[in-house]
């Protein structure tokens, strides 16, 4: 019931936004103010068209493959923070410092120094390895020394506590470093791609069209596009860790 | 048989144990009596090699099976009951015998119907005695007991008592249980080891007469007993 009342209130607030979008659009030029009917025609041309389903899959793949890049080095260096302290302490400085770069500043320096095509997985990675390692670096510290010390008095071998005790532990901030990376991925990739001129069939590109253009509506429907897929990697990735997940 | 020759520990400048000298027999309960906060689970702790003393010698550990029961469950807050007992088996048991011996000890702790259950399903005293059973599926040479009872009520500590006299008694393995309660010293333990003030040496050996059967307040003996070791050394 409680999920049921939750969905209503849901569509009744997308519902409302809507109406308020279109009186307010009301008597306003379509390039400045666009009706949602406009944007849903801008949407419906843009899955239509034939550019639709590479940009979409060029983006997501960056997108993962991005992410795949800054995720090794980040579980690597997790680990070898929980053994070597001098890691933990010099890595906790560089994320600290990394985390406070401002993303157009890398986006800039990115698109100056190193190949276009590199840019956005370049711009991913220093975004999303500070989130992901403070993450994992911080769940490994985290691990309950009462559980360790209780393994170790029943003298249980080293593999079985990785598996059984630091990897469980882990899994909540692994949870939360992928799901929030991810989503930062999206945006992320889609602002390098929009200073990316070398791919086209991208959606930032595609984004980029449309702003030479001063096509809002496009600008509104790929943006709608973005968070669709946002939404559904992280409601997939969260069934994932839902199945797997702990009852404490 | 384990013995503890001259165990010195000092946490930055303070001596927490200062000379201890001990021997754990098997087929015995002993027990390490002392006021709060004395070094008695320090003690435990290094007889048990979590962790080193400053100085001595703990003998006659090499190659013995342990078990642990904590002041806490500690139980793997992410696996069943039954996969909370399985984390301490042998590897190399058949995945369908370990099963049974997980069930069979449940049952022996009257956690029956539980198997599947997460230790936050379970109640503290229930936890407690899942942890029991954990640290006797091992067939440990040696066990123990960090103040095990200290956050259960009365009649939740008698239960668990019980219990462990009767599990204890299928196999009798070496004992040592840390307590600051006289009265669960006297009730468990065949030997008695008190404690002094912080740095902690040992003050007393007592031989418990009584056996199991006769461990009772309402014996004279057990009660005279009592009050000696209250009066004579722990109020000293």
């Amino acid at each position: 019931m409680k999920k049921y009342l939750r969905r209503i209130s849901y569509a009744a607030f997308a519902a409302a936004v809507i109406v308020l979008w279109h009186f307010l659009s009301l008597g306003r030029k379509t390039l400045i103010f666009p009706s949602p009917y406009e944007v849903l025609l801008s949407f419906v041309s843009i899955i239509r068209s034939d550019i639709f389903l590479s940009a979409v899959f060029n983006t997501v793949k960056t997108i993962f493959l991005s992410f795949a890049i800054a995720f090794i080095p980040a579980l690597a260096l997790g680990i070898l923070s929980k053994l070597v302290p001098v890691v933990y302490i010099v890595m906790d400085g560089i994320s600290a410092i990394a985390r406070s770069i401002p993303t157009v500043a890398i986006i800039l320096m990115a698109l100056l120094l190193l190949p276009v095509s590199l840019t956005p997985l370049v711009i991913c990675f220093f975004v999303v390895f500070p989130v992901l390692y403070t993450n994992i670096a911080e769940g490994l510290v985290s691990v309950d020394g009462r559980l360790l010390e209780m393994a170790k008095s029943y003298r249980i071998k080293k593999r079985k506590i990785i598996t059984d005790i630091y990897i469980p532990s882990l899994r909540p901030f692994l949870a939360a470093g992928i799901r929030s990376s991810l989503g930062l991925s999206f945006k992320i990739i889609v602002t390098a791609e929009v200073f990316n001129f070398v791919n086209s069939s991208t959606i930032g590109a595609q984004m980029y069209m449309h702003k030479i253009q001063i096509d809002i509506a496009g600008i509104i429907a790929w943006t709608i596009i973005i968070v669709i897929l946002s939404l559904l990697v992280d409601f997939a990735l969260k069934k994932l860790f839902e199945r797997s997940e702990i009852r404490w | 048989m384990v013995k503890l020759i001259d165990i010195h520990k000092r946490y930055q400048s303070v001596d927490v144990l200062d000379g201890i000298d001990m021997e754990f027999e098997e087929g015995m309960i002993t027990a390490i009596l002392g006021p709060s906060g004395c070094g008695k689970t320090t003690l435990l702790s290094i007889t048990a090699g979590l962790i080193e003393p400053t100085r001595g010698e703990v003998l006659g550990m090499e190659s013995k099976k342990t078990g642990f029961i904590f002041q806490e469950p500690r139980l793997l807050p992410w696996k069943t009951a039954v996969q909370n007992l399985e984390f301490v088996l042998p590897d190399n048991i058949e995945k369908t015998v370990k099963k049974q011996i997980c069930c069979d000890i449940l049952k022996q702790v009257g956690l029956s119907g539980f198997e599947k259950h997460y230790p936050s399903q379970l109640s503290g005293g229930m936890s407690q005695r899942l942890a029991m059973a954990r640290a006797f599926i091992v067939d440990s040479d040696i066990l123990f007991m960090d103040e095990p009872f200290q956050f259960l009520d009365l009649k939740r500590r008698g239960q668990m008592i019980e219990l462990l006299i009767s599990l204890w008694l299928k196999r009798k393995p070496a004992v040592v249980i840390v307590t600051h309660d006289v009265h669960e010293a006297l009730l468990l333990s065949d030997k008695i080891y008190i404690l002094s003030d912080k740095p902690a040496k040992v003050i007393k050996e007592i031989r418990n007469p009584m056996p199991f059967g006769s461990r009772s307040v309402k014996n004279a003996e057990f009660y005279k007993l009592e009050q000696e070791i209250i009066n004579d050394y722990l109020l000293r």
